[in-house]
C-alpha cells in the first residue's frame, strides 16, 4: 500500500509475467508512452487500451476516463455498497465534511454521476486555493467522489472537578435454566428395618416349608412298592457281567 | 509481425500490471508521461442544493492519473 513503483519494477514485473527480458518491456512501455503522448498532442485524446482514455479540455488540462473494467476491478472491494437517502429530519451540524453539489447532477440507479463532465461539486471547507495546487487528471466515470478528509470526533478531554460519578454495574445473576422435561420416577414405600426382617423371616420358613411339601410329594409319586431295592440292583447287574 | 503480437502482449501484460498496482493503492509511475495511482476515498454526505436531498456516499477506490510536468507543457503550447 501506498508504494511507488518506478519503470523498471514495472517492466520487471511484466517480464516475469510474460517470461521476457524487462529490458524489452521497458522499450516497449517507452514507445508506448511516447504514441500516447503524440496521439495527445495531434488529435486531443489517446487511448491506452485496457487502462483507459486520455483528453484534453480547452484549457489544456489532460483528463483521464478510466475503463470500465478496469474501475470496476479497481472498486471490487466497496462495489458492494450504495449511496443511500439520509432522513431529512437528521441533524448532522457536527459533520463538517457535507459537501454541496450546484445543479442536479443525471445519476444512474446507482447514484454515480453519469455525465463525462467532472461533477460540479462545492465543498463547504476548501483548505486551498485551487490556484496553486497542481491541476490534475479527473476521471469521470469511476467514482465521482471528491477528495475529502475523512470526519474526525473531537473530544473535550478537559478534567473536571467535580467528582465523578462511579457507574456501578448491576450484580451479575445467573439465568434460570431451561431444561427439558425429565421423565419422574415413583419411589417405593419406605420400609423399615424390623419390617423388612420379619418379613425376611416368613418368606424364609413358607419357603422352607413349600419344599418340604414338594420333597414329600415327589417322594410319593415315584417310590414304587414292588420296586427292587439297592442290594438287589447290585444282584442283577453282577450277573449281566458274569 | 511477430514483433507487433508480441508488442501487442506486452502492453496487455501492462495494462494488467498497472490495474493490479492500482488495486493494492499502490503508484507507478511512467517518466515523462505521468503517475497512474489507485486512491482510495472515505465516505461522506452530499447534499443537493437544488432539492436538499442528502445522501451518504459510500468509500470507494478511485483509479487516477497525475500527468507529468513534462507532458503539461508540452500540452500547454
Amino acid at each position: 500500500m501506498n508504494q511507488k513503483f518506478t519503470i523498471h519494477q514495472l517492466a520487471e514485473r511484466v517480464g516475469n509475467r510474460l517470461s521476457i527480458d524487462s529490458a524489452v518491456v521497458e522499450e516497449v512501455i517507452k514507445t508506448k508512452c511516447q504514441e500516447l503522448e503524440r496521439s495527445l498532442v495531434a488529435k486531443g485524446s489517446s487511448e491506452f487500451n485496457g487502462v483507459g482514455v486520455f483528453s484534453t479540455d480547452e484549457d489544456g488540462n489532460i483528463q483521464f476516463n478510466p475503463d470500465g473494467e478496469a474501475s470496476a476491478q479497481i472498486n471490487a472491494p466497496f462495489s458492494i455498497f450504495e449511496p443511500e437517502d439520509l432522513n431529512p429530519q437528521v441533524d448532522f451540524a457536527d459533520f463538517d465534511n457535507a459537501t454541496e453539489i450546484t445543479d442536479s447532477e443525471p445519476t444512474n440507479e446507482k447514484g454515480i454521476l453519469t455525465d463525462n463532465s467532472a461533477p460540479k461539486i462545492e465543498e463547504t471547507e476548501l483548505g486551498e486555493d485551487a490556484s496553486t495546487t497542481e491541476p490534475k487528471a479527473v476521471e469521470a466515470d469511476s467514482c465521482p467522489l471528491p477528495e475529502t478528509p475523512p470526519a474526525v470526533p473531537i473530544v473535550d478531554l478537559t478534567v473536571s472537578n467535580e467528582p465523578s460519578q462511579r457507574i456501578t454495574p448491576p450484580p451479575f445473576r445467573v439465568p434460570d435454566r431451561v431444561t427439558p422435561d425429565e421423565p419422574q420416577y415413583v419411589s417405593a414405600p419406605s420400609v423399615s428395618k424390623d419390617q423388612s426382617l420379619t418379613m425376611f423371616i416368613v418368606g424364609l420358613i413358607v419357603g422352607l416349608a413349600v419344599g418340604a411339601v414338594a420333597t414329600f410329594v415327589f417322594m410319593s409319586l415315584f417310590s414304587h412298592p414292588d420296586a427292587p431295592s439297592d442290594a438287589d440292583e447290585v444282584e442283577i447287574v453282577e450277573e449281566f457281567v458274569v | 509481425m511477430a514483433e507487433n503480437i508480441d508488442n501487442k502482449k506486452i502492453e496487455e501484460a501492462l495494462a494488467r500490471e498497472i490495474i493490479d498496482i492500482a488495486c493494492s493503492l499502490d503508484s507507478v509511475a511512467l517518466p515523462g508521461f505521468g503517475t497512474f495511482a489507485g486512491v482510495k476515498e472515505n465516505e461522506r454526505i452530499e447534499v443537493d442544493e437544488s432539492t436538499g436531498r442528502r445522501r451518504l456516499l459510500p468509500p470507494c477506490v478511485k483509479f487516477s492519473f497525475s500527468p507529468s510536468v513534462i507532458l503539461r507543457k508540452k500540452l500547454k503550447k
